[in-house]
């Protein structure tokens, strides 16, 4: 969807974002907009110069993105094993999918506290957070792939003899690459959110805390700066995601339709 | 937390891996579907971990700490109204994004020109982690109640707009050609057109932002600390009360089920209601 919006380039749609910032600006130079902390669309442009200038924000964003992208690597690799092994062995399945059920469905955001209290304030303790937080969606994405294998194909590997190791490498896995896909997208967000939130708690440093030291500073417009690198870096982040997927995955997301 | 769990990916994640067999119906008995044994690590992890874990463990206290630790603040009257505060500011936060969701999501979707227009902007904004913005509405808002149900309500609109948005654009004409050959007015149109084939987008939005809504109301108290069970986590983390952190995890984990259940009963009730038509 927002692939195909980048494609046809959008004009009507870049208008229309830019007319709602230069009602922003003018709305609070006009004194239709009064509230205290908050900077016209310019004063945040340079709110953002200045950080760029100070290396300041380089330093963030870089120590944010990696602390996210390495918890969410390492979730990857557990959340894939994991979900296939779920997908793959009935008995496991039945004797552990409700434990699974159970933990996913406590809020992510009360581990982080947990989290701080194990492994106090380090960039550790926000890659762990990270990679908790991304596991269970790849985790369910990808059991839910390895399960919804069509019967179809099943009876293939069963008409060509295909040994266990052989159905798994030659037909779960790559019907199952979309919903691990999906899985993984949703886990890259989730894990940079993560990594915010234990900034903003723990860890000071990084985007995060930078964000929130801003806004104690008063210094609204580098707070709102912060705010457009860390939408537009999960923007970036995901699109580098499946511009790899594309391209390594080339037969399996075209046969999903590029679904994901 | 748009970013917790974007809605159209989530809802891709939801539906995707249905295959035909595996409908609206599987889903219902989907919960009873996984055995309950599967429950058995999970508990045979905490029996051993109450057997095993020492009772002044800083970092892992036994189960049976969790509880005595929490005891205090329900006896001295802390827990209740904290509990009270995240659920109203989850449920009046959820309620608003729902109105707003689905009526910006319904008029952005009947026109394919407000659709173009406002399509980038919305994405962006979906993309944005509702985390960034807790400090921004707390250095603009200040930290009152307003500026919690500002942030819960941005993120949950998300999902509810987006699948109404959708629903709206790919509605049949056929069904808005016969109100208008019957001769109906604007208002019965959407009453007893639109609106009815609004309900299931609606809802499978406020599926997807439920659970949102709950996490950004623990998340906004847990870095704002203003009144809640979120506000009681940080400060149990903060005075090193690990076993009470344990506990107060449990109960907001009680409080995600409990949201669930609402959920879902909500499912169940509205398709009773409206029969399994519409699929």
């Amino acid at each position: 969807m927002r692939e195909l919006m980048a494609r046809r380039v959008n004009l009507l749609g870049a208008a229309t974002i830019a007319a709602a910032l230069l009602l922003w600006e003018a709305a609070i130079h006009v004194g239709l907009l009064t509230f205290t902390y908050l900077p016209p669309p310019s004063d945040i442009a340079n709110g953002f110069s200045e950080l760029l200038s100070t290396g300041e924000l380089q330093e963030n964003l870089w120590h944010t993105l990696s602390a996210a992208v390495s918890g969410w690597l390492m979730a990857a690799v557990i959340g894939v094993s994991a979900g296939a092994l779920l997908g793959l062995f009935r008995p496991l399945w039945r004797y552990s999918m409700a434990s699974v059920e159970a933990l996913r469905a406590l809020p992510v955001v009360a581990f982080v506290p947990i989290a701080v209290l194990l492994y106090g304030f380090t960039k550790e303790m926000e890659i762990v957070v990270a990679c908790y937080a991304a596991v269970w969606p790849i985790l369910l994405n990808t059991f839910a792939g390895m399960r919804g294998l069509d019967t179809r194909l099943r009876e293939v590997g069963h008409v060509l003899g295909l040994g266990r190791a052989a159905a798994f490498w030659k037909l779960q896995l790559p019907a199952a690459t979309p919903a691990i896909m999906v899985g993984l997208r949703l886990g890259l967000s989730i894990s940079v959110v993560l990594t915010l939130v234990a900034e903003m708690v723990g860890n000071p440093a990084g985007l995060g805390f930078a964000l929130v030291q801003a806004g104690q500073a008063l210094q609204p417009e580098q707070m709102f700066a912060y705010v457009v690198v860390i939408g537009v870096s999960g923007i970036v982040l995901n699109t580098v995601l499946m511009a790899i997927a594309r391209g390594v995955f080339r037969g399996q997301m075209a046969a999903a339709g590029d679904a994901a | 937390m748009s970013a917790m769990a974007t809605p159209d990916k989530t809802s891709t994640a939801a539906t995707a891996p249905a295959t035909p067999g595996r409908g609206p119906g599987r889903r219902r008995n989907g919960h009873s579907g996984t055995p309950v044994r599967g429950l058995l690590p999970l508990i045979a992890l905490l029996g051993l971990w109450q057997l095993a874990g020492s009772p002044d463990s800083p970092y892992y206290p036994p189960p049976s700490e969790w509880f005595a630790a929490t005891r205090p603040l329900v006896e001295n009257g802390t827990l209740l109204p904290a509990l009270g505060w995240s659920a109203l500011t989850f449920l009046l936060g959820l309620i608003i994004a729902t109105f707003l969701g689905a009526s910006l999501g319904i008029l952005v979707g009947a026109s394919r020109v407000a659709d173009r227009a406002l399509g980038p902007g919305l994405e962006f904004l979906r993309v944005l982690p509702a985390a960034s913005l807790v400090p921004v509405a707390a250095l603009i808002l200040g930290y009152t109640m307003e500026m919690k149900l500002a942030i819960v309500v941005l993120p949950a609109t998300w999902p509810i707009l987006l699948t109404c948005r959708s629903a709206r654009r790919s509605l049949s004409p056929v069904l808005l050609d016969v109100p208008r050959t019957l001769g109906l007015s604007r208002k019965e149109r959407l009453t007893k057109v639109v609106l009815p084939a609004m309900t299931r987008p609606v809802l499978l939005g406020i599926r997807v932002s439920a659970p949102l809504a709950l996490i950004i109301a623990l998340l906004v108290e847990i870095v704002t600390r203003i009144n809640g069970l979120g506000a009681l986590l940080g400060a149990a983390q903060a005075n090193f009360e690990s076993a009470q952190v344990y506990g107060l995890l449990l109960i907001a984990g009680v409080l995600g089920y409990a949201v669930n259940w609402l959920v879902t009963l909500l499912e169940d009730v509205v398709s009773a209601r409206m029969g399994t038509a519409t699929g």
